[in-house]
C-alpha cells in the first residue's frame, strides 16, 4: 500500500479532533473565570482567557462537541439517503419511482446549501412548541438538514457510478447464476466499486457541516447556544472585543492584542477550523485517488 | 433558426416549472410551522396569493413594515452586483492562469500552488472575518464592497474549482484532432477555441453561483453588508415567512434565469442545437 | 528529394493504462521523397500513428521524442524534448481517421476550407476565398459543393465528412500529405473511392502521400514505397513491387501480411499465424515468427536483434533469415 500525503495527512488532522472530542467528555463543563477577563496565555490557562474570563483552551476544545457529533449525522444522513436515492435511480432509471426521485433531487440541488438549511431550520423551529427545549439538541437537528442538503449530490455521484456497472456484463453473468438484484447491487456494485466514492462524499459533507455550524454559531441564534462553546461562537466573542480597539491592525497593535489574548482567541479557533476543514478535504482527496486506482 | 428558439422556449418553460414547483414545495413545507400565512390559508390559496402578488408587484408588508417585495429588490441591488463581480473576477483570473501558464499548470511550482488553493480552500466566512478583525475593514464604503467580491471569488473553493475545471476543459480540448488540424495549418489558436471553452466556462460559472449564493450569505452577516442574504436569515430569524419565500423563491429564480442564459449561450455558439439535426445531407458518397 | 526525414527516432510515452512510460518507437528510420506515394503499414499497437504524429508535433504522448530527429528537406525540424516541429504553416497536411473529430463541429464545411485556403494565400478576399473553397469541395467528389459549404459536420454521412476533411487538409497546397487511416472507420464500399481521391489528388498536386494503414488490401495498388513497422520497429522497406510479393527475401511478417490479404481476395483461409516464446532480448518477431522453428537460426532468434540488411535494390529487411 503506498504511503499517501493526503490520506495520512487528512488522516491525522481528523484523528486529533476525534481525539480532542474524547478529552472533551472529561472536561468540567463551563469552567468559571478564577483569573481576569481577556487575560494572556499563562500556566492556568494555556490561552489565556476570553472576554468573560473563561479558559480558552478549555473552550476549544469542548467545541468538537459541537461538531463530531452531529457531523457524524450529517453524513449518515447524507450517505443513507443518497445511497438509496442513488442506488434506484442509478440500478433501475426507467421506473417511475427514479424519475421521481430524479425530480425531487434536482430541485433539492438548485437550493444554495444555506438558504435551504436555514429555511428549513426556522420551519422547525417555528413548528415545535418550545423551541428554547431544543436548543441543545440544534446541533444535531442542523447535522440532519445538512445530511440532507447532501443528498442530491451524494445520489447523483451515485447513481452515476451504479448506471456504468450495472451495464456492465458481470451483471448479467450473475442473474444468470441465480444472484438477486439486491445482492448484486449491495454486494458487488455498491461494496465492491463504490466504497471509496461514498467515503469520500463522507469526508466532504463533514468538512461543509463544520463550515454551516460555524458560520451558524456565529451568526449566533440558529448555532450552539451560549454559553456552550463553538469555534464560531468564540470568533463572535472575539471580533466584539478586538474590533473595538480598532482591530488587530488597529491602534491595539499585535504586541498589545497577544498580551491581552484577542489575538489567540482570533487565531486559535479560525486555525482549527481551516485544519479541519483542509483535513477533511485531504481525506476526501486520499478516498479519491484510492477510487481512482480501482 | 426556429429550432433554436423552440429549444429555448421549451427549456424557459421547464425552468420556470422548477421555479414553481419548488414554490409549492416551500408553501408545503411551511404548513408545519404554525402562525405562518400557508398554515393559516391553506397550500393552494396560499400558492395563488403569493404568486398573484409577485406578478402585481405587492406581497404585503414585512416585518420591518416595508413593502416585501421593495425589501427584496433592495436586497438584490446590493447582493447581485457582488455575486456578479465575484463570478467575474474569479473567471479573469482563472483566465489568466489556465491560457497564460498552458501545460505548465500542473506543473506550477507546488508552494504557489498550494498557496492558492489554500487560501480559496478557506471558507468565506473566516476570510470575511479575517479582513474584519486583521485587516481592519471599515464597516462601510468602497473598501469592503470590494472585500466582499475578492473574498467570494477565491473563497470557499471557487477559484481553486473553476481553475481546475478550465484547466480540465482546455486539455481535453488540445487533445481532440480538429484542434491538431488547427494546429497544422497555423491557425489562431485562442481565437478559435474561444466558443468551445465559452460553454463549459459558462456551464462551470452557473452551477458555482449556487455556491456563492450561500457564502454571500455568510459573509454579508460577517461583513454587516445589508443584502439578501442578511435580509434572509433574519426573516427566519423573526418568522416572517412571506419575506423568507420571496427571498428564497427568488434566488430559485436566479438560478433559473442564470441556466437559461448557458442555454441561450450554447444554441448561440453550438451548430448542432442550432439547427434540427435530423437534417443529415443525403449522398452515398 | 527527400521530404521528411526521420532518424532514429525514439518514442516513450504512457499506454492507457500502464504505470509509467514505455519504449514504443525503437530507432526508426523512415524517409519521404517528393512526389511519391509511401505506404506504412503495420498492426494496431505497432506505433504507426505514433510516429507521425509525434513527427509533426501532434502526439499526446508524453515525454514523446526522446531520441533520434526529424528533418524536413534536409534541414533538423524536430530534436529530442521538442513539441512541435520547425515547419510552415500548411507544409505538410494530416487526413485524420475519424473526419467527426477532425473537423470543428461549430464551424460550417466551407468556412474550414476557407481557413486552409487562406494559410497558403493571405490577403484575399473573402468572395474568392469562398470560392476557391467551394472548388476544392468539387474536386474531392462532393455534389452540391455550394450546398455542402453551408452545412456542419453533424450533417454529413460518414464518406461525405471524409471527403471534406480532405478538402480542409488539401487547400492548404501541402507538400506532404499525411493519410492516417483514412478509411478504417467507414464503410467497405466507400474504401476504395477515397484511397483513389488521394492518390489521385496527391499526382495532381505533386505532393507526397504517406498512406498509413492495417490493411494491405488498400496500399498494393497504390505504393511506391512501403514500410512496415511491427513492435515499435520497421522491419521492412522496400520499392513497393518488391515488398508486395508473398514469398522471399522478404521479412516473415511483411509475408504473412501479404498472405493474409491474398487470403481475402480469393476467400481461402489466411497463414496461420506463429506462436513462439517472445524473446526479450532478440527480434521483436521472435514470438510469431512461422519461419524461425523451422530454421537452424533460430537461437540467434531468441538471443540477438536483427539489423536492416539489403536484400534487393533499395529493399531492407531487418531478420535473421536473410543476412547470409
Amino acid at each position: 500500500m503506498r504511503w499517501s500525503a493526503a490520506g495520512v495527512g487528512g488522516g491525522s488532522v481528523l484523528f486529533a479532533v476525534l481525539a480532542l472530542r474524547v478529552w472533551a467528555v472529561f472536561i468540567d463543563p463551563d469552567p468559571w473565570p478564577s483569573d481576569g477577563a481577556m487575560g494572556g496565555p499563562s500556566s492556568a490557562h494555556w490561552l489565556g482567557t476570553d472576554a468573560v474570563g473563561r479558559d480558552l483552551f478549555l473552550r476549544v476544545v469542548e467545541s468538537t462537541e459541537a461538531f463530531v457529533g452531529p457531523g457524524l449525522v450529517a453524513c449518515a444522513v447524507a450517505l443513507l439517503l443518497g445511497t438509496l436515492a442513488g442506488a434506484a435511480v442509478g440500478y433501475v432509471p426507467d421506473h417511475p419511482v427514479s424519475k421521481v426521485l430524479r425530480g425531487v433531487l434536482t430541485l433539492l440541488s438548485a437550493w444554495p446549501r444555506l438558504v435551504l438549511v436555514v429555511v428549513l431550520l426556522a420551519v422547525f423551529l417555528a413548528g415545535v412548541s418550545d423551541p428554547s427545549a431544543w436548543a441543545p439538541a440544534r446541533v444535531y437537528v442542523l447535522g440532519a438538514l445538512v445530511g440532507l442538503s447532501f443528498v442530491p449530490q451524494v445520489a447523483g455521484v451515485l447513481s452515476e457510478r451504479v448506471a456504468h456497472f450495472r451495464r456492465a456484463r458481470f451483471v448479467d453473468a450473475a442473474r444468470a447464476h441465480g444472484l438477486t438484484d439486491v445482492a448484486i447491487l449491495g454486494r458487488h456494485i455498491l461494496w465492491a466499486n463504490c466504497r471509496q466514492l461514498l467515503l469520500r462524499q463522507a469526508c466532504s459533507v463533514f468538512g461543509a457541516f463544520l463550515l454551516v455550524e460555524t458560520s451558524l454559531s456565529y451568526l449566533g441564534d440558529y448555532g450552539v447556544p451560549e454559553p456552550r462553546p463553538s469555534w464560531g461562537n468564540i470568533l463572535a466573542d472575539m471580533r466584539s472585543a478586538v474590533v473595538r480597539s480598532g482591530g488587530i491592525a488597529g491602534d491595539s497593535g499585535w504586541v498589545e492584542a497577544a498580551r491581552s489574548g484577542g489575538l489567540l482567541g482570533v487565531v486559535v479557533p479560525s486555525l482549527a477550523i481551516v485544519a479541519t476543514i483542509a483535513g477533511a478535504l485531504a481525506l476526501a482527496e486520499y478516498f479519491a485517488q484510492r477510487d481512482a486506482e480501482a | 433558426m426556429r429550432p433554436a428558439l423552440a429549444y429555448l422556449a421549451r427549456r424557459a418553460t421547464g425552468l420556470a416549472a422548477v421555479v414553481g414547483v419548488s414554490s409549492a414545495l416551500l408553501g408545503a413545507l411551511l404548513l408545519f410551522a404554525p402562525g405562518s400565512p400557508v398554515a393559516e390559508q391553506g397550500l393552494a390559496a396560499w400558492l395563488g396569493g403569493f404568486w398573484r402578488g409577485v406578478f402585481a408587484g405587492d406581497l404585503g408588508p414585512s416585518y420591518r413594515g416595508i413593502p416585501v417585495l421593495d425589501l427584496v429588490g433592495r436586497g438584490a441591488a446590493t447582493t447581485l452586483p457582488i455575486v456578479g463581480f465575484a463570478l467575474l473576477l474569479s473567471l479573469t483570473g482563472a483566465l489568466g492562469i489556465v491560457l497564460g501558464l498552458g501545460d505548465r499548470v500542473a506543473a506550477l511550482s507546488r508552494p504557489l500552488r498550494l498557496g492558492l488553493h489554500g487560501l480559496s480552500l478557506v471558507p468565506v466566512f473566516l476570510l470575511g472575518y479575517v479582513a474584519l478583525v486583521v485587516f481592519g475593514v471599515p464597516p462601510d464604503g468602497p473598501r469592503r464592497w470590494w472585500a466582499a467580491v475578492f473574498i467570494l471569488a477565491v473563497g470557499d473553493g471557487t477559484l481553486s474549482d473553476v481553475i481546475l475545471g478550465l484547466d480540465a476543459e482546455r486539455r481535453r480540448l488540445v487533445e481532440q484532432d480538429f484542434v491538431h488540424s488547427m494546429r497544422l495549418r497555423g491557425l489562431p489558436l485562442v481565437r478559435r477555441l474561444a466558443p468551445h471553452l465559452a460553454l463549459p466556462l459558462a456551464q462551470l460559472l452557473a452551477a458555482r453561483l449556487v455556491f456563492l449564493l450561500s457564502g454571500v450569505l455568510v459573509l454579508e452577516m460577517v461583513l454587516g453588508i445589508q443584502g439578501l442574504g442578511l435580509m434572509g436569515y433574519r426573516a427566519a430569524v423573526k418568522a416572517d415567512f412571506t419575506l423568507l419565500v420571496a427571498i428564497a423563491v427568488g434566488l430559485t429564480g436566479l438560478v433559473a434565469a442564470v441556466q437559461l442564459g448557458v442555454d441561450a449561450l450554447r444554441v448561440a455558439v453550438d451548430p448542432r442545437v442550432r439547427k434540427d439535426s435530423r437534417q443529415t445531407a443525403r449522398g452515398s458518397v | 528529394m527527400t521530404l521528411l526525414g526521420l532518424h532514429g527516432v525514439v518514442v516513450d510515452g504512457t499506454p492507457h493504462g500502464a504505470a509509467a512510460p514505455r519504449r514504443l518507437l525503437d530507432g526508426v528510420d523512415l524517409t519521404v521523397e517528393a512526389g511519391q506515394i509511401t505506404c506504412l503499414v503495420g498492426e494496431s499497437g505497432s506505433g504507426k500513428t505514433l510516429l507521425l504524429r509525434t513527427a509533426l508535433g501532434i502526439s499526446t504522448a508524453r515525454p514523446g521524442l526522446v531520441g533520434g530527429a526529424v528533418s524536413w528537406r534536409g534541414r533538423t525540424v524536430l530534436r529530442p524534448g521538442q513539441r512541435r516541429p520547425d515547419l510552415r504553416a500548411g507544409d505538410a497536411g494530416y487526413v485524420f481517421q475519424d473526419p467527426g473529430q477532425a473537423l470543428d463541429p461549430f464551424r460550417s464545411i466551407g468556412r474550414q476550407v476557407e481557413d486552409s485556403v487562406a494559410v497558403r494565400h493571405r490577403g484575399l478576399a473573402r468572395a474568392e476565398r469562398a470560392r476557391r473553397a467551394e472548388d476544392w469541395l468539387a474536386r474531392v467528389g462532393l455534389p452540391d459543393a455550394d450546398g455542402v459549404a453551408r452545412l456542419h459536420p453533424h450533417e454529413l454521412s460518414g464518406g461525405m465528412a471524409q471527403r471534406a476533411a480532405i478538402a480542409v487538409a488539401l487547400a492548404t497546397e501541402p507538400e506532404l500529405i499525411v493519410a492516417d487511416e483514412p478509411t478504417t472507420g467507414l464503410d467497405w464500399s466507400l474504401r476504395r473511392g477515397i484511397v483513389e481521391l488521394l492518390e489521385q489528388l496527391a499526382r495532381d498536386e505533386g505532393a507526397a502521400l504517406l498512406l498509413i494503414s492495417h490493411d494491405l488490401e488498400v496500399v498494393r495498388r497504390l505504393a511506391d514505397r512501403l514500410v512496415v513497422l511491427f513492435g515499435g520497429q520497421v522491419v521492412e522497406d522496400g520499392p513497393g513491387a518488391a515488398t508486395l510479393r508473398p514469398g522471399p527475401p522478404r521479412h516473415p511478417y511483411g509475408i504473412e501480411l501479404a498472405a493474409r490479404a491474398e487470403a481475402m481476395r480469393t476467400g481461402e483461409p489466411g497463414p496461420a499465424t506463429g506462436r513462439g516464446a517472445t524473446a526479450p532480448n532478440g527480434c521483436v518477431f521472435a514470438g510469431r515468427c512461422a519461419l524461425r522453428s523451422a530454421a537452424t537460426f533460430a537461437d540467434r532468434c531468441a538471443t540477438s536483434p536483427p539489423a536492416l540488411t539489403a536484400v534487393g535494390d533499395g529493399h531492407l529487411v531487418r531478420c535473421h533469415g536473410v543476412e547470409s
